[in-house]
């Protein structure tokens, strides 16, 4: 066993390595597994729809006698189960790639350093990869900005982002990635009360290795080197206004965004993507759908926006309205009227680090198993949180022996209700 | 020494028994001994003037008594030491015959309180390590013929090998081979001048006559190909054996590939409509580039197992 290495060894090996580099996914929950969505040989490129239930349709009525204005009292049936409504998330699998031959990794197994010289490069190459992939469908759907600075690098963004996240009383699991310069920042204050990481729980350094930096208000934050960040452009003015209505009737099921026509900007030519704002009068609501009066609802530019004639249209993520139609509300108010305005939360000409602080149950992460490739040699191992498959071909005309390793995941923030961003200014 | 000493008293002691000296045998303090035979003895060479001077001649008499019974005592304490020798000697071969042939085994401690006599001790001893010897013997004659079993095993096994192998080249053949190929492939193996059996028979070519008759699935299909193509066997004999393996298993799986993908395309190989499914099958190598079957302990667990043990194991680095 010792002098053979196998291709299923060397999987394996990558496997274990991949997991361990990448910590952004490891609280998360797969929703693909029970619906049976990406099953084994799906391939990249593939897309898929992921439904939520809503709550169905409240009756409003009070009292088992009173009657509503159409005749129906609260105890009919019909009222009692009304129209469940879903709300719907495009997802897609995503594939990380690395080659070799195998003659590199004979070689560095008999130089007997495989792990040290192929191994971890390999897998970090991987886990970089596929970690940057997942973060690009993470930074931006968001719910709630909490906006700091390098400069003047403080916990109290932190502790905001976290009271906004128990403030959903959803009881989930919390988790936060910071980006490593944001870490070191921070671990150079003072230490003072409320202003340090408290040390790594024995659980924590088992989940996350070394990337583990501690807890604050019992949220453990990971060092994460490829946290995104994003620059706005010139100031758009204070007197912007939404130009149209937005309701429920208006919204695209199943897309990625929704549009948000908004009007009044002066002095600039686009609004750039991860710009964040927040309209008169839009609360937010728990994750149950109770509206939570005086904490507004933060939303966030997803795609650049030209700005022409003064008016722009942005692309925002879905809201769903408190209309009581059978969804779970995620603002408090029945439409978005025309004329609302807005304040900009974001500084301009200015670029942010983003940290992400979300409930585990934000983030979809499921490993897609690859089939074998026939006529190769092929290594195959798939773990709950990882799916690596490797495969060399060999060719006897050439003695050529190329290999490939595929990543397959679908990894995406699927639920925003339970994400908040730190924005840091650098 | 004491001799010298013993002789000059002797000497002095005869003029002295003319000189009637007694002072020197009192001085020795010997007493005669009526019961002793060496004084009678003395007594009996003495016999004639025993009766004239008994005291002196008693003396004198002790006194050759003494110098005999020394002489007798020096006599029996060298044939003791002979056979002390002796007996040493041959307790160090069958020391020897012990460690020699019995390899450890010890045989019958024989106790010299068993026995009657030394002679009986001794042939005991002996007749003891011959029936070792006789055991020893016997035991490499048993030993000999299980090798012998052995080896007709082994060569019962290398036969159905080589039934099995044959059985294989021909279920190989008829399965991908058109009838063409069939007799030309079978020529090939009994022309003892074909590439292929020149390769065999050269030096170097036992790697890939093991990999044939052992690993290759189809091996009918690869000795037609290596037929063909007799420079590249040439270049691959040239390699290592474990190259030369990794090559072979890569070829094998090529062959596989393409009669798959010309039965797809209709103009087979030989490979009719029915027999695709099989054409389909590429081998399913249990390992990269080695001919042995790697299990270990971890092969056994699963992937979740395997992968958490190895992160324990990089962490620990």
């Amino acid at each position: 066993m010792a002098n053979i290495l196998t291709v299923q060894d060397l999987n394996d090996k990558i496997t274990a390595a991949v997991q361990d580099a990448s910590s952004f996914i490891k609280e998360s929950k797969d929703y693909c597994k029970p619906r049976k969505i990406f099953e084994k040989g799906t391939r990249s490129g593939t897309s898929a729809v992921l439904y939520f239930d809503g709550r169905g349709e409240v009756q409003t009525t009070d009292g088992v006698e009173g009657k509503d204005s159409s005749g129906n009292g609260a105890m009919d049936i019909s009222k009692m189960n009304g129209d469940v409504k879903q709300y719907a998330v495009p997802i897609n699998v995503a594939n990380s790639k690395g080659k070799t031959t195998w003659d590199v990794v004979d070689e560095m197994f008999k130089a007997g350093n495989i792990e040290e010289d192929f191994v971890k490069p390999t897998a970090n190459g991987l886990a970089e990869d596929l970690i940057k992939k997942v973060i690009d469908n993470a930074y931006l759907r968001s719910t709630g900005v909490a906006i700091g600075s390098m400069a003047n690098a403080s916990f109290k963004p932190l502790a905001a982002v976290a009271a906004s996240l128990r403030k959903m009383r959803t009881g989930m699991t919390l988790v936060g990635h910071l980006d490593s310069e944001v870490i070191g920042e921070l671990s150079s204050l003072p230490v003072t009360s409320g202003n340090c990481f408290g040390a790594p729980s024995d659980k924590l350094e088992e989940l996350y290795g070394e990337a583990a930096i501690g807890t604050f208000h019992k949220i453990p934050y990971i060092d994460e080197p490829f946290m995104a960040s994003f620059s706005t452009d010139k100031d758009p003015g204070n007197d912007c206004t939404v130009k149209e209505k937005v309701s429920n009737e208006g919204r695209t099921e199943g897309a990625d965004f929704m549009d948000l026509k908004i009007t009044g900007i002066t002095g600039a030519e686009v609004i750039l993507k991860g710009t964040a704002f927040s309209i008169a009068g839009v609360s937010r609501c728990t994750a149950a759908g109770t509206p939570l009066v005086g904490t507004p609802y933060t939303f966030v530019v997803q795609k650049d926006a030209e700005v022409s004639g003064g008016s722009a249209t942005l692309k925002v993520l879905p809201v769903y309205f408190n209309d009581n139609t059978g969804y779970i509300p995620t603002v408090s108010v029945k439409e978005i009227a025309a004329g609302a305005s807005i304040k900009w939360l974001t500084g301009w000409e200015k670029t942010y680090s983003v940290g992400i602080v979300r409930a585990r149950e934000a983030l979809n992460w499921h490993p897609v198993e690859m089939l074998d490739i026939r006529g190769c040699e092929n290594g195959k191992t798939a773990t709950p949180s990882m799916a690596v498959h490797t495969a060399f071909d060999g060719n006897i005309d050439n003695a050529e022996n190329k290999g490939r390793i595929d990543v397959l995941f679908s990894g995406k923030i699927v639920d925003p209700r339970l994400v908040r961003t730190i924005y840091w200014e650098m | 020494m004491s001799e010298n000493t013993e002789f000059t008293f002797v000497s002095d002691d005869g003029e002295g028994s003319e000189n009637k000296n007694p002072s020197v045998n009192p001085a020795k303090g010997h007493v005669p001994d009526p019961g002793n035979a060496a004084d009678e003895g003395g007594k009996g060479t003495t016999g004639e003037g025993g009766s004239v001077q008994p005291e002196h001649r008693q003396d004198t008499t002790g006194s050759f008594k003494e110098r005999l019974d020394r002489m007798r005592r020096r006599e029996r304490e060298r044939s003791e030491a002979a056979l002390r020798a002796n007996n040493e000697a041959w307790e160090k071969r069958f020391k020897e015959l012990e460690d020699k042939v019995n390899a450890g085994q010890k045989p019958k401690a024989l106790r010299r309180e068993d026995f009657a006599s030394d002679d009986e001790f001794l042939s005991a001893k002996r007749q003891n390590a011959m029936e070792e010897l006789m055991n020893a013997i016997d035991k490499r004659n048993a030993d000999r013929e299980s090798v012998a079993a052995e080896e007709r095993a082994r060569q019962e096994e290398a036969s159905e090998y080589q039934r099995r192998f044959a059985e294989r080249f021909n279920d190989g053949m008829k399965k991908t081979l058109s009838e063409d190929q069939q007799k030309r492939v079978v020529g090939i193996v009994n022309d003892e001048d074909s590439a292929i059996n020149v390769a065999l028979s050269s030096k170097g070519g036992e790697v890939l006559q093991n990999w044939l008759m052992t690993d290759c699935e189809n091996p009918a299909d690869v000795i037609l190909y290596l037929e063909d193509n007799a420079q590249k066997m040439d270049l691959l004999l040239k390699l290592s054996p474990r190259k030369q393996v990794a090559q072979l298993d890569i070829l094998e799986r090529h062959l596989a590939r393409s009669r798959y993908e010309a039965s797809r395309k209709g103009k087979n190989g030989g490979a009719d409509d029915q027999n695709r499914q099989q054409a389909r099958k590429v081998p399913v190598m249990g390992l990269f580039g080695g001919s042995t079957q790697a299990v270990g302990d971890t092969s056994q667990l699963s992937d979740t197992k395997r992968v958490a043990k190895l992160i324990k194991a990089m962490r620990k680095r």
